[in-house]
């Protein structure tokens, strides 16, 4: 069985919370394990966040959508916004070798997300941004 | 996020319970900058209650590394749970950060 949800959201961290809770009861439903349900938080609070925080540099309230879709193989985000043009996928890797002082505060999330997925692909359509994150359940 | 101090010998115990996340970050940052501007230098960051770490937390952390290493102390994270180690060791800062599995382990690295 497969379900699907789509979430309209603002450019507004306070989104999160719902996102989360959201997340928590869609792997309720697919008996998804605590671990994978962290994976899959971190990686939607990275992502919902960067959205938020940096697609609109223009103030004022503008929407995307996060849709999730959820089999007994896999869980997957489609993440759509028509902010500023961004490719997690050409985000340069941090040098987590650095020692601590030449060490870079930012640019972990995108990392990490990348880390904790199965896959992240992006694409561009029709001025708009889409990022879809799959992990694999099996 | 909520924080709980106290005082052991020279060290300085700052426990955190609840989410390092953006707004978790901030308070540990701002708190840590106090601590430091009153002089303490040995630190400890108990992590037995911190139930979730993203990358806004984690650039947290690194602020207050750098602090600590810029004004000559010491920093050591007690009772990080294995799912949030995993979260630091795959943003490279295992390399960085001392870890002992709980407080009283902690508390007996810090130089007499």
């Amino acid at each position: 069985m497969t379900e699907q949800t789509t979430l309209i959201l603002k450019n507004d961290v306070l989104e999160l919370e719902s996102v989360i809770s959201f997340v928590s009861d869609v792997c309720v439903r697919n008996s998804i394990p605590p671990e994978t349900e962290r994976d899959l938080t971190l990686a939607l609070d990275e992502m919902i966040t960067n959205v938020a925080t940096h697609a609109y540099p223009v103030s004022g309230e503008h929407r995307f959508t996060l849709q999730i879709t959820v089999s007994s193989e896999e869980f997957v985000a489609r993440i759509e916004d028509d902010g500023v043009e961004f490719n997690p996928t050409e985000h340069p890797i941090p040098d987590l070798d650095a020692p601590l002082e030449e060490r870079k505060v930012g640019g972990l999330g995108i990392h990490l997300v990348r880390q904790i997925m199965t896959s992240v692909a992006y694409q561009r359509v029709a001025g708009k941004n889409v990022v879809t994150l799959r992990k694999k359940l099996t | 996020m909520t924080l709980s101090e106290e005082k052991n010998g020279k060290v300085f115990v700052l426990g955190l319970s609840g989410k390092l996340d953006i707004e978790g970050g901030k308070m540990l940052v701002e708190r840590m900058t106090q601590i430091l501007d009153g002089g303490e230098r040995y630190i400890l960051l108990d992590f037995t209650d911190i139930a979730y770490i993203n990358s806004s937390g984690l650039r947290a952390l690194l602020l207050v590394a750098k602090q600590l290493a810029s004004s000559g102390g010491m920093l050591i994270l007690a009772g990080v749970s294995e799912p949030n180690w995993n979260i630091l060791k795959i943003s490279g800062l295992d390399s960085i950060f001392t870890l002992r599995p709980t407080k009283a382990e902690a508390l007996g690295s810090f130089p007499q």
